[in-house]
């Protein structure tokens, strides 16, 4: 198993790295952005208002150097052979647990620098006047932000691994069934699109997929809605493998 | 002849009819219990309910009667001796039926209006259109019920009288398709004030006795006509049924000029089928939906219908950073472009070579991709433009009568610059040969427009968006902005320009 797991680490190591830089690039250009543009309370804020692009873009930056090892074993019928060396569930198993540990590591590692960036910062900072309202009483714990602000930050970086877990999840499912590379590195992306049109169209823009990325956007009355969106695409995963297995489609083609 | 009979009975007697009285009770319920009507006023109102007649008993109807429409039995026809007898038993089934249809409905809306408890007189009649109708032409309501169930009988009969017989000179794909187009003229039809000649073409006109009231005649007489139209169609049957006037579409002339360019290419064929098959075709008209619902969704205000197509095609300013706006320009120009290069990944990266050898020259196969291609975006436009206008006439838009040069604007600059972007992709897709990089180019390209520098404004990626056009922004008291002209002459020379590279160099994008 530990062997496995370190075949697929070697496969994944490159493109999960560079995803990793780009995706570092893109949290610490829209902080500088953010710092240099908005006058804030607090330093978190910094950080906060900075997730709008990374939270768009991160299922394209979390399926597409993973996913696609799966596709092209399938097509040149590599996996074929594993089969009479490895069984079948250990080896899906120990791909899906470096796919999932990838896209978490994707998203936690970038997310997390930005927010230690973010406390150099603390000089930008303007303070509200007396007569304004403490920015802080509409969002969620707000008294664990105020006094733990780097832990809040951590707790929040690995809520949306989680995220991207889930997300890697989809695409892997993907990869297991579909033959066209293009859709299966894109279908979680527009997955993500129409499901933020579908549900705001609706009137739950609370429940988004997206708005549970970030955590603040609950108060500690609607909590809840933090687990509509990733319980939505749990199920549309599940779906889909229950199509798959109704249609009777094969992971190895023998 | 009884076997006949009792045979196409039962095969038209379906679980569908519950399905319709289910309905028919749901719609009924809230009249039922909160409405202060008297038992008559109740049955007058229900069963000349425009919406539930148009919205549903109308295509029921319809899907019943196509559902078992089947090529004429060479059997029964022998059977029958004539063509006249075989078409009486069909007489007898849409009679039979759509007396079954109207009536059963009609009881119960009889048996729900027991018990109803109101006088009649505290009531605001001009909530209810049909009564307030038929209350100024009758003193007693008993006699309305019984024209309005008649009329809709006879409307009935003649209607699956007037498939029949259409299916009897026509094809069924083609009579499907009269059907659907007759029916969505008639869906339309409550929302225009049309003048009286117009309305004829309508189905409702021949089911609503209210609606059907258009040249001021008396009651009687409009069922005169029904009647009149239904011997017309027995007499069609009976004396012109060896007539053909099915439309071969082969032999038009259209088709012998495409046949100049595309005789050859029969591959053609096969792109354009997969191109636009169901899914693709359903996953755009569900996307558009879904993107102009939310667009009159998200504008809180009272739009009128030219504002809100400016609305579904603004796009983005040059300098947009609002991630929202962005992915919303991203969806409207580039679902046809991911289309595409999904089909484009299916196509070209394993039946290439085998297609080109089969073809003899690669140039064939060029040609054939690029025209498929151009045709699936000419449609996407059409459909993109379609989806907002119907969206508006549902929601009741009012609208100036700029609107169509409007319209011919955003069709000539989206058309263009979709054609631009695919053109791109191939391009890129011949230099990387992976269509996954080319796609998320094309999205980066896209992106540039996010960083503000004078230059920027002529670029050609997302041009299509009408926030960027003066025309547009001096409405909001700006006065910069693209001139329509200079971008058009500039789409056009990129197109040509990029298109003769391609097919210069076309043997390099075939991936073996």
């Amino acid at each position: 198993m530990l062997n496995l797991i370190k075949l697929e680490t070697n496969k994944i190591f490159k493109p999960v790295v560079i995803s990793l830089i780009i995706t570092t690039l893109v949290t610490l250009g829209s902080l500088i952005n953010v710092v240099y543009k908005y006058s804030v309370p607090n330093t978190f804020e910094f950080w906060n208002i900075s997730l709008d692009y990374i939270s768009m873009l991160f299922p394209v930056l979390v399926v597409c150097p993973i996913c696609w090892v799966m596709y092209y074993e399938r097509k040149n019928n590599f996996i074929n052979y594993t089969f009479s060396r490895v069984s079948k569930k250990r080896y899906l198993f120990s791909k899906w647990l470096v796919c999932i540990l990838g896209s978490f590591m994707i998203i936690f590692i970038p997310m997390l620098l930005s927010g230690m960036i973010s406390f150099l910062f603390s000089n930008n900072v303007v303070q509200p006047k007396s007569y304004e309202p403490n920015f802080y009483t509409t969002l969620f714990m707000p008294d664990f932000l105020m006094n733990h602000t780097f832990l809040y930050i951590f707790f929040h970086c690995i809520w949306d691994g989680i995220l991207a877990m889930i997300i890697g999840t989809m695409g892997f499912v993907f990869s297991l069934y579909l033959e066209n590379i293009l859709v299966i590195l894109t279908a979680p992306f527009i997955y993500f699109i129409l499901e933020n049109f579908i549900m705001s169209t609706f009137g739950m823009p609370k429940q988004r997929l997206l708005s549970s990325f970030y955590i603040n956007t609950m108060t500690d009355t609607n909590a809840l809605n933090l687990l509509v969106g990733p319980i939505l695409a749990i199920l549309f995963i599940f779906i889909f493998l229950m199509y798959f297995k109704i249609s009777k489609k094969k992971i190895y083609d023998i | 002849m009884k076997y006949l009979y009792k045979f196409k009975m039962t095969k038209i007697l379906s679980k569908k009819l519950f399905f319709v009285w289910f309905v028919l009770i749901i719609f009924n319920l809230d009249n039922r219990i909160n409405g202060s009507l008297t038992p008559l006023q109740f049955i007058v109102e229900s069963l000349s309910n425009q919406y539930y007649i148009i919205y549903f008993m109308i295509p029921m109807f319809l899907l019943i009667t196509i559902s078992d429409l089947d090529e004429e039995d060479k059997y029964e026809l022998i059977r029958s001796k004539t063509y006249w007898n075989y078409f009486k038993s069909k007489i007898y089934i849409s009679c039979i039926y759509s007396i079954v249809f109207v009536l059963s409905q009609c009881l119960l809306i009889i048996c729900m209006s027991v018990g109803l408890k109101g006088n009649g007189y505290h009531i605001n009649l001009s909530q209810y259109e049909a009564l307030q109708f038929y209350d100024g032409k009758f003193s007693n309501l008993i006699v309305p019920i019984i024209y309005i169930v008649s009329y809709m009988i006879l409307g009935f009969i003649m209607m699956s009288l007037f498939i029949y017989t259409i299916n009897h000179f026509f094809k069924k794909n083609t009579v499907v398709k009269i059907i659907i187009v007759t029916y969505l003229i008639s869906f339309i039809s409550i929302k225009i004030n049309s003048s009286p000649l117009v309305s004829l073409l309508f189905l409702n006109t021949y089911i609503i006795l209210h609606h059907g009231i258009i040249f001021g005649f008396s009651i009687s007489i409009n069922l005169l006509i029904e009647l009149l139209f239904i011997l017309l169609l027995c007499i069609v049957n009976k004396n012109y049924w060896n007539m053909s006037f099915d439309l071969n579409v082969e032999k038009l002339s259209i088709n012998r000029y495409k046949k100049i360019f595309y005789d050859k290419c029969n591959i053609n064929k096969y792109y354009t089928k997969k191109l636009f098959s169901k899914y693709n075709m359903l996953s755009i008209v569900f996307v558009l939906l879904i993107m102009c619902m939310w667009k009159f969704v998200s504008s809180n205000e009272s739009l009128s219908l030219n504002q809100y197509i400016i609305n579904v095609f603004s796009g983005t300013l040059i300098g947009e950073k609002n991630p929202l706006v962005i992915l919303e320009m991203l969806v409207f120009n580039l679902m046809p472009i991911y289309l595409l290069s999904v089909f484009i990944e299916a196509e070209s990266s394993f039946r290439t070579s085998y297609v080109n050898i089969r073809l003899k020259t690669s140039l064939r196969w060029f040609n054939s991709i690029i025209s498929a291609a151009f045709s699936f975006l000419f449609i996407y436009t059409i459909i993109n433009i379609l989806v907002p206008i119907l969206l508006g006439a549902i929601l009741n838009l009012r609208y100036d009568a700029s609107v169509y040069q409007l319209l011919l604007l955003i069709f000539v600059i989206k058309l263009l610059n979709l054609i631009f972007e695919f053109l791109i992709l191939f391009s890129i897709y011949k230099i990387s040969k992976n269509i996954t990089v080319s796609f998320f180019s094309i999205i980066s390209l896209n992106l540039i427009a996010m960083f503000p520098f004078k230059l920027i404004y002529y670029i050609p990626f997302g041009i299509s968006s009408l926030y960027r056009y003066s025309f547009i922004l001096n409405q909001y008291g700006r006065n910069y902005g693209l001139h329509l002209n200079h971008v058009i002459i500039e789409l056009l020379t990129l197109n040509i320009i990029i298109f003769i590279y391609l097919k210069r160099t076309h043997k390099k994008l075939i991936v073996h």
